[in-house]
């Protein structure tokens, strides 16, 4: 897949990779890697060239492919305030169940279903606003979940959450089935969910291997300005 | 994080039980007839329903008063400005003519704002805004319309604490209000700063909402449901604002 956008900026180049189904794979890299350009490419936002990907059977550049994809595929944005945006987290729950037909009683069983997986249970009528940034995230989250997607992709998890909101989104990450691709600079996230990572440096796809191995790599990360995670260098 | 508005919860009372479809449907007759009203006895008498139905709704005294005010402060230039501007028998006190006349139709302009500002804070403190918007979806008011309404609403709490975070952030270098070149310039550049971050929040959103399937339809889980008493509600007000018209017209004073 390459992607430019239309001031000839190159986002993506040539890259290639293919991930199962249930697999649990990081996205690291810089700012500016490409990351999240990846991402709007797969959920379609990115008009891109067919034929260069498929996500769950789908090509999100062909336009009958790209209306199936909001159930296919789910996405949480890097910022929850851009994600959340009905009046109450019930309404936001089931903004995208009523998008695809479900009868207002099937969107509140699934509210309560996405609810309930986050662990916010009782937050169905609180205004998004207000809510915490751990809780805005796994509200956010539980919006995308209310949707059943089989692939969900996630920027940047966990992106000015305090250790308690981090570990509780961990904890919630981690217990979700389905196939997960997750972009992040926090690299002992990645140790603690994912097996699999993904270098992405300037648009380019830089390393494809097991976590433990290429993030202990100290060479591979500061190539790619990151750094070894603290946990592996004093292992 | 302190925030520059706040969502507050409604107060229970028959108003606020009352189905936001008959409710915004009688509001809006009512209004439209009250608009209409042109002497003052029968304003005035509408003036004095619109504020027992605020008190009915149990709203906070300090958020009404507050509100009313502002209305009040709207309807002030009519108060003002008619008495002198009217013709007719009056007072003349020194250089300056009061006409009795005008300070009638003063008066009337200005229990009429007031009134339809009782109405107005009936609505928006007796449900929900997404529960009068959703109703007003349902009364025929186009979707794109309503969501637009209810993301401007959302998202006017974050661009106001956005452009606090900016004032603070300009304090905090020693900026201070002043009306110089430098001030006009940093007011200017902090405004198109959050305009620039408004646009861009705003493709956000957009991509969000397409990624969750939104096709510019507005679903809302809000149900409705008829009861006798919203219907008897609605045909009481709707008859009171209909009677305050023929006693306007056939000046039963």
């Amino acid at each position: 897949m390459s992607h430019r956008y239309a001031d000839g900026r190159v986002a993506l180049d040539d890259i290639s990779f293919a991930v199962e189904a249930n697999e649990c794979v990081a996205i690291v890299g810089p700012n500016g890697a490409g990351k999240t350009t990846l991402f709007l490419r797969l959920c379609g936002v990115l008009a891109g060239k067919p034929g260069q990907a498929t996500i769950g059977g789908l090509d999100p550049a062909v336009p009958e492919h790209r209306k199936k994809l909001p159930e296919v595929v789910g996405v949480v944005f890097q910022n929850p305030d851009d994600q959340l945006f009905s009046p109450t987290v019930a309404e936001d729950v089931a903004f995208g169940p009523l998008n695809m037909g479900a009868t207002p009683d099937e969107a509140k069983a699934r509210v309560t279903e996405a609810l309930q997986a986050v662990g916010m249970p009782d937050a169905g009528e609180r205004v998004p606003f207000q809510l915490s940034g751990g809780e805005k995230r796994r509200a956010a989250l539980a919006g995308v979940l209310a949707m059943r997607p089989s692939v969900l992709l996630l920027d940047e998890p966990s992106m000015f959450l305090d250790p308690r909101g981090r570990r509780e989104l961990i904890a919630v990450i981690r217990a979700l089935p389905g196939t997960k691709l997750i972009a992040t600079h926090d690299l002992d996230l990645v140790l603690d969910i994912c097996p699999r990572v993904l270098v992405l440096d300037a648009g380019k796809l830089a390393a494809d291997g097991p976590a433990e191995k290429l993030l202990a790599n100290v060479d591979l990360m500061e190539k790619h300005g990151l750094e070894v995670p603290f946990r592996l260098r004093h292992a | 994080m302190t925030l520059a508005f706040r969502h507050r919860p409604v107060p229970d009372s028959a108003l606020s039980r009352w189905d936001s479809r008959w409710k915004l449907a009688a509001v809006l007759l009512a209004v439209g007839g009250i608009a209409a009203l042109d002497h003052l006895a029968p304003a005035a008498v509408a003036l004095a329903l619109g504020l027992s139905l605020l008190i009915l709704a149990r709203l906070p005294g300090a958020w009404v008063r507050v509100r009313l005010f502002l209305f009040a402060l709207a309807a002030l230039p009519f108060l003002l400005v008619l008495p002198f501007t009217l013709e007719g028998p009056g007072w003349d006190i020194g250089p300056v003519k009061i006409s009795e006349r005008g300070l009638i139709a003063g008066f009337a302009v200005f229990c009429r704002g007031l009134t339809i500002g009782c109405f107005a804070l009936l609505l928006v403190g007796t449900a929900p805004l997404h529960h009068t918007l959703a109703a007003a979806h349902k009364l025929r008011l186009p979707g794109l319309l309503v969501q637009l309404t209810l993301l401007a609403y959302r998202y006017a709490f974050l661009l106001a604490d956005e452009m606090r975070r900016l004032r603070v952030a300009m304090r905090t270098r020693g900026f201070r209000v002043r009306a110089t070149r430098h001030g006009y310039r940093a007011l200017g550049h902090a405004t198109g700063a959050l305009l620039v971050r408004g646009a861009e929040r705003a493709d956000n959103v957009a991509a969000a909402m397409r990624c969750r399937g939104f096709d510019g339809k507005f679903h809302t889980l809000t149900a409705f449901r008829t009861r006798a008493a919203d219907i008897i509600s609605f045909v009481a007000l709707v008859a009171a604002a209909a009677a305050f018209v023929l006693w306007d017209r056939l000046g039963l004073s």
